[in-house]
């Protein structure tokens, strides 16, 4: 079983290939329009919302079929916005739709977060399987997704939602492919939750 | 709340890591690949890699040293040195930095911030600004240090926000290599004009120096390079004595 990382002209989407390189899982680059020959799929994000939504609109389709069949799917940054209602990220935009809730500006003076921010597990999920509540994850951001339904947050001027989840389509506002040992356990964890993934048409 | 960052330096010359004094004196320290692998096993939250040599041939070197380590290491890599040209912004990125370290090539030609931020994204743009005290102010140097501008270190940070910089890596001339301690005024008047995160660099000593320029110098990180290649101190010990006196780390 291959994973595709989604290649759609941003992202730092190297260190996430090095990453399950890293851990010995077979993966490659795809593009959008062709992801319905995996059964995981990452979508790595570093940059604006728009731009993000501009590069991937056309490909909206592709996407929805994938995560509509039950196959497992790993947003990372931008990535993770992507998959909410709305983004307020320089205008008013609008996302897949697959979680509830808004991505908004975060509350605090210092902008973008960059830097080792806390995780509180608020519930449990194969992706954080093993990870304690507490633990240091690395973050880029200036927006975030709302916290309601989260399986984890953090707290950067307001809470916000830090790990998401539904069925076997995951989202991390944080970049696991950076954020050390922790991150690479939350990348494996995802490894895992592809292996559920029973279809035999993929 | 962002836990204060401790980051281990590697200066670079022809793929191998040395240590200078006041930007000149010499020392090897040893393989970068080696020395990232074990910082980033002592908990180093980041690692800046600066190319010292910085002529093309040997920033080709250092790009290699950074794709090797971008394998194995998974901490965000900043990568500096002889930064002239959004291809170059562009190559350090593909070959596995997270972020690109702007110095010269920023003073002369602002618009090199502007454009590489509004590419890439602030977040990967640091600007890094090597101050010497100047009277009551402090001056910005390029090239290395060794010439002196007529721009004023704490107005040049606020610019280099203005045009889209994610962080700033201040560096003290008069600090850097004396092990005397950071220059805390420098550190805590630039942390306080801008709002972007500032790594403070050069004069670390002892476990204090880097304690006091997070607490008194408002500093967002602190960047270490002999401290930690000489082996005084591993990078737990300093996040152990940080812990100890209440500074949120990883």
């Amino acid at each position: 079983m291959k994973i595709g990382i989604i290649n759609y002209g941003m992202g730092n989407i190297q260190s996430v290939y090095n990453a399950f390189k890293y851990l010995k899982v077979e993966v490659e680059f795809t593009r959008p329009e062709n992801i319905e020959k995996y059964k995981a799929v990452v979508l790595p994000g570093v940059g604006a919302f728009k731009d993000t939504l501009t590069l991937l609109n056309p490909y909206k389709k592709y996407i929805q079929e994938f995560i509509s069949g039950r196959r497992a799917f790993l947003g990372i940054c931008v990535g993770l916005q992507y998959l909410f209602e709305k983004s307020y990220e320089n205008g008013e935009w609008e996302g897949l739709g697959y979680f509830k809730g808004e991505v908004k500006k975060l509350p605090e003076k210092k902008l973008p977060q960059i830097g080792w921010n806390k995780i509180v597990i608020k519930e449990e999920t194969p992706l954080l399987k093993d990870i304690l509540s507490g633990s240091y994850v690395y973050y880029i951001n200036s927006y975030a997704a709302e916290k309601e339904n989260a399986f984890a947050t953090s707290f950067y001027g307001m809470e916000f939602a830090a790990v998401v989840g539904k069925e076997n389509v995951f989202g991390t506002q944080f970049h696991p492919e950076k954020s050390g040992e922790i991150g690479l356990k939350i990348l494996k964890n995802f490894v895992e939750v592809t292996k559920n993934v029973c279809n035999s048409k993929y | 709340m962002l836990a204060k960052r401790i980051i281990p330096c590697l200066d670079v010359d022809n793929g191998l890591v040395v240590k200078g004094v006041k930007f000149q004196t010499l020392e090897t320290v040893g393989d970068p690949v080696e020395l990232a692998n074990c910082y980033n096993k002592q908990s180093a939250d980041e690692l800046v890699f600066l190319d010292i040599g910085a002529s093309p041939n040997k920033r080709k070197t250092l790009f290699e040293v950074v794709k090797g380590v971008s394998e194995r290491v998974f901490i965000p890599l900043t990568v500096g040195g002889g930064i002239r040209s959004i291809q170059d912004v562009q190559m350090a990125l593909s070959n596995g930095a997270d972020k690109v370290s702007i110095n010269t090539a920023g003073v002369k030609n602002p618009q090199l911030i502007r454009k590489s931020s509004e590419k890439f994204g602030s977040q990967c743009i640091v600007c890094a600004i090597d101050a010497r005290k100047d009277g009551i102010s402090w001056s910005v140097l390029i090239n290395g240090g060794r010439k002196k501008t007529d721009n004023d270190a704490i107005q040049w940070a606020k610019k280099v926000e203005k045009y889209g910089a994610g962080e700033i890596l201040l560096t003290s001339w008069d600090a850097d290599g004396t092990r005397k301690g950071y220059d805390l005024k420098l550190t805590r008047k630039i942390a306080g004009a801008v709002n972007i995160p500032v790594i403070a660099s050069g004069g670390a000593g002892s476990l204090k120096d880097i304690l006091n320029v997070l607490t008194i110098g408002k500093a967002d990180a602190a960047l270490i390079a002999s401290l930690f290649h000489f082996g005084t101190f591993t990078v737990q010990d300093v996040k152990e004595f940080l812990k100890r006196n209440g500074v949120v780390i990883r």
